[in-house]
């Protein structure tokens, strides 16, 4: 085992994987010699050269497009867009083509490409700071990963790379520098699994992306929900297709759930995992789901600000107390 | 370099790639009337000289991407005309199994990247089959067609720059029709001479007459060869006319283009017609080889046609195929 950062998992995840595929290639601004803005693809230029690590021009629309053309035709792109607001800027490529190419050519065509989008808050503003995940996940043909921390993101990293679809990679710039302790040896994790964090009998808690669990754990450890409370958490990881079997478990066990996300409330993963569970187990629920989400607001600057839209320590832990009357 | 071989095998040949595009052109718009072909068309009379004189200087391995107005390129680049037709059916045997359509045509082994229902959207696309030509090394050429219409998008220029100066082996085809649906470029572009635009991204600009097959393909062969010699992209402009409306059903003529504008190209510039002529005039092919291949490409219409017309439909318990390829790499 060795401490590795949040965003070293990725990179080394991204490092072995290029050792072992030679179509595995990665593309982005400024993600060449200087290894990123982040650092998060440090020293692949050196080790795998300019023709396999690709500083690009800010053109994220035609890099994208680019990235498209190259995985039908052989290769398997990793496409950096440092920042996931940037998405808005690569739809057409990602949605009209990526994610579409493999259902209407009937099934000849695969796009093996990897979007890797940096998401979070904490000061960036309007521009640079939405968890935008739930987007992709309302286009079909997209597979959808949002790594919870260090481990789940080199061995998510891994298994994306092995895909033959298109998978955008929510990775958490905030949760970057966090460090714990990874194996040494080779691992993967696969997509179709749920995360079990911790076992209890309860209430559910799905939480999603790193900042989450981070705080749901302060929450636990500050005593801010009564010690006697026994939650069970779980993080879903892959969000399209949902892995929603361990989620539905639980809830036939706890008959109670909430749903913790740093993505806006409307239209959400909270709001998907919710009315798949009213619906498909309406019967097991003692009490109303509970969801938690950033507010319908763009994200102001002000650090006070920011702080009264996204989830907190203490509306995670009111929600908590909620799902429990 | 590029010289076209005029061996009369060869010209006939070319005459029919042309009248091919032509007829199945003109069997789409039938059975569109018919009702048959369920869903709109956007279609290439008069632009056949293009798809055809690219296509006749590419190899297999090349991969063409194209535009809403492709059932020309998909054809030249050699999709059977009979899965063309079934997948204007919807039909089982087109070759998308009815899950593409007119603007989503594919057949990736014989390097077809698509018809492109998102005007601009195969630009980038063919520019990344050159990146992977030149990582993994094979003798292969990115080639997109686009209308006027696109050279008016970022993608456009995005990709040219790319394609530059990353130095790949892409060709860009801009059909210039004239007309963005009914939006004439002259009235939308500070500067309509496509071609010369190449020069900003340091690439080599060439300008066409897109109905003179012959001049088609030595401007393509010869930009396919500085591709694969590792010189770069070329931006090929082939000024041509869409003899038909927009779509069909658009009306030929009205606020943008004058009746007697689409006369004048029909009796005068008609790639087909002029081709024939220069078939007799110029090489001395007789009128009787010409027939017999006008009536063998009619023969391939009345097959695809049968072959549409008894193609089953989709079985619909197959909808969610391929949302996903699935699998993983070892």
């Amino acid at each position: 085992m060795s401490k590795i950062s949040y965003m070293n998992a990725v990179r080394d995840g991204i490092a072995e994987e290029m050792r072992r595929d030679p179509t595995i290639i990665t593309m982005g601004e400024g993600i060449g010699e200087r290894g990123g803005s982040y650092g998060q693809t440090k020293n692949l230029f050196q080790e795998f050269g300019g023709g396999r690590v690709i500083d690009t021009p800010i053109s994220e629309n035609g890099f994208t497009a680019m990235a498209v053309g190259a995985a039908a035709t052989g290769l398997r792109p990793i496409v950096d867009i440092m920042f996931a607001d940037i998405l808005y800027e690569i739809l057409s490529p990602l949605c009209q083509e990526a994610g579409k190419l493999s259902y209407m050519s009937d099934g000849q065509v695969k796009v093996p490409m990897i979007v890797r989008a940096q998401m979070g808050g904490r000061v960036s503003g309007p521009h640079h700071s939405a968890c935008l995940y739930a987007i992709t996940m309302h286009v079909p043909g997209l597979k959808v990963v949002v790594p919870g921390n260090a481990y789940d993101a080199k061995g998510l990293i891994k298994t994306a790379l092995r895909q033959n679809d298109p998978v955008v990679f929510f990775e958490h710039k905030f949760a970057y520098p966090v460090r714990e302790e990874i194996p040494d040896e080779e691992y993967t994790v696969p997509f179709d699994k749920a995360s079990i964090l911790k076992e209890g009998k309860d209430a559910t808690v799905v939480v999603i992306g790193p900042i989450i669990q981070e705080r749901i754990k302060n929450v636990m450890q500050k005593g801010m929900i009564g010690a006697d409370i026994d939650i069970e958490i779980i993080d879903p990881r892959v969000l399209y297709p949902l892995n929603f079997k361990e989620i539905a478990d639980s809830v036939k066990k706890t008959g109670r759930l909430a749903i913790m996300e740093e993505g806006h409330l409307t239209c959400g993963a909270a709001s998907e995992i919710s009315a798949k569970t009213a619906e498909e187990l309406f019967k097991y629920l003692k009490a109303p789901i509970v969801r938690v989400a950033t507010k319908d607001l763009p994200h102001p600057y002000a650090p006070v600000l920011e702080e009264a839209m996204i989830p907190t320590e203490e509306t995670i832990a009111a929600a908590i107390r909620q799902v429990l009357k | 370099m590029g010289r076209l071989d005029t061996s009369p095998e060869n010209l006939l040949k070319l005459y029919k790639d042309m009248y091919r595009l032509r007829l199945f052109e003109d069997i789409a718009a039938e059975k569109y009337k018919s009702g048959e072909v369920p869903g709109f068309v956007h279609l290439y009379q008069g632009e056949e000289a293009v798809a055809a004189g690219v296509c006749a200087a590419l190899k297999k391995e090349d991969i063409v991407t194209s535009t809403h107005r492709g059932h020309g390129h998909a054809v030249a680049k050699g999709i059977p005309v009979r899965e063309a037709l079934a997948e204007l059916f919807g039909k089982q045997g087109g070759c998308n199994g009815g899950r593409g359509g007119s603007m989503h045509m594919y057949k990736l082994s014989i390097g077809f990247l698509g018809t492109n229902g998102m005007v601009g959207g195969g630009i980038g696309l063919a520019v990344g089959a050159g990146l992977s030509a030149k990582l993994l090394k094979k003798e292969s050429v990115g080639v997109t067609f686009f209308g006027d219409g696109a050279s008016n998008m970022g993608i456009c220029y995005e990709s040219f720059n790319m394609a530059s100066y990353l130095k790949l082996p892409v060709i860009f085809v801009c059909e210039n029709n004239k007309y963005a649906t009914a939006t004439p470029l002259t009235a939308v572009a500070a500067n309509p001479e496509i071609a010369s635009r190449a020069a900003a991204f340091a690439m080599k600009g060439v300008a066409v007459d897109g109905n003179d097959i012959i001049a088609v393909y030595e401007a393509t062969a010869e930009a396919r060869e500085r591709a694969i010699n590792g010189e770069g992209p070329t931006l090929i402009e082939c000024k041509t006319y869409r003899h038909g409306g927009h779509y069909l059903g658009d009306q030929l003529y009205g606020t943008y283009r004058t009746k007697e504008e689409v006369d004048t190209w029909m009796a005068l510039k008609d790639p087909i017609k002029n081709f024939k002529i220069i078939l007799k005039d110029v090489y001395g092919i007789d009128g009787n080889s010409i027939k017999q291949a006008e009536i063998s490409v009619e023969k391939e219409m009345e097959d695809a046609y049968e072959y549409a017309k008894a193609s089953p439909l989709p079985d619909p318990s197959t909808v969610e195929k391929h949302l996903f390829s699935g699998g993983l790499v070892k």
